[in-house]
């Protein structure tokens, strides 16, 4: 075991000496009955909401600043009513590729086949992908790096899409993966 | 969440929680407060976790934004010397308690990140 190893098993076992009282647990395990009387009716709906799991997968991860803290990367999703939808995304990182998922309820998913149904939509300095005119993802700073290539998975139905050009001038190619 | 999952978390990771609280904080009020925070916000959530290793990573998180706020309270407690209020951990080596009190006495942001590297 090199040096730098044994020190670090040397701190976690002084630090494992460390424990929390009782009477904290006891604190933390009654919030969860108290939590549970006064919003139960609510969690059951919730649990009940079919968790489509909205995925975008971003090559280029330098886009997406993600805090040392751990802050999550919020985006805001505009649902087909216009209602704005702050989603708090998960992070992760497989081969090189960036994905961030959230979840969303299964009223704002659409159902069909959306290779057809993406558009670029300009707002002012802002270019989206607008997927089917339910989510409007922010893409204008993908554009600074060069053609921006990502994924999304709606209901487990995966996109790639191929963003190149300027906010003036753009091109948008969506395929759905097998 | 279902309570008997909650239980389970809390149970399993209280420490964990605990010691990444008090290595960001002075004293072991603080501490606690943040722990509840903490514990609030996975209540919360309604998040639908991975496995264990996503609940652990996400609750280190949490508790490190609690800790974060709390210094940024305006009506933070005055903060009271370590020495006089922490309980001092039992230590089979005297080179273990003095590692832990040097820790401790690092400023929070190095603390944490020592505190982190351990974990």
């Amino acid at each position: 075991m090199t040096d730098e190893n044994e020190n670090r098993r040397y701190y976690k076992d002084t630090f494992r000496e460390v424990h929390a009282s009782e009477e904290m647990l006891r604190k933390v395990e009654a919030m969860g009955k108290e939590y549970q009387k006064r919003n139960g009716t609510w969690i059951l709906r919730r649990s009940c909401v079919a968790a489509a799991a909205l995925a975008i997968g971003l090559i280029s991860s330098n886009i997406i600043s993600y805090a040392a803290t751990g802050s999550p990367w919020i985006i805001t999703l505009i649902a087909r009513d216009g209602r704005e939808v702050p989603l708090e995304m998960e992070r992760r990182t497989e081969d090189g590729i960036t994905y961030y998922t959230g979840f969303v309820g299964e009223d704002e998913i659409p159902g069909t086949d959306l290779s057809d149904a993406c558009r670029t939509v300009r707002e002012e300095e802002h270019l989206y992908l607008d997927i089917n005119g339910v989510f409007k993802i922010d893409i204008t700073e993908a554009l600074t790096t060069g053609n921006h290539e990502g994924f999304f998975e709606i209901n487990g139905k995966k996109y790639k899409y191929l963003v190149g050009g300027t906010l003036e001038d753009n091109t948008l190619q969506v395929n759905a993966q097998e | 969440m279902e309570d008997r999952e909650y239980i389970r978390i809390a149970r399993q990771y209280l420490d964990t929680v605990y010691r990444v609280a008090l290595s960001s904080c002075k004293n072991p009020q603080d501490a606690e407060d943040i722990v509840q925070s903490t514990f609030l916000k996975l209540l919360e959530s309604n998040r639908e976790f991975q496995d264990d290793d996503h609940i652990r990573k996400w609750l280190i998180r949490v508790t490190i934004n609690e800790a974060n706020s709390l210094w940024r309270s305006f009506w933070r407690k005055k903060v009271i010397s370590l020495e006089e209020t922490l309980r001092e951990p039992e230590f089979f080596e005297l080179e273990q308690s003095e590692l832990f009190w040097a820790v401790q006495k690092l400023s929070p942001k190095y603390r944490e990140v020592t505190y982190l590297y351990i974990l």
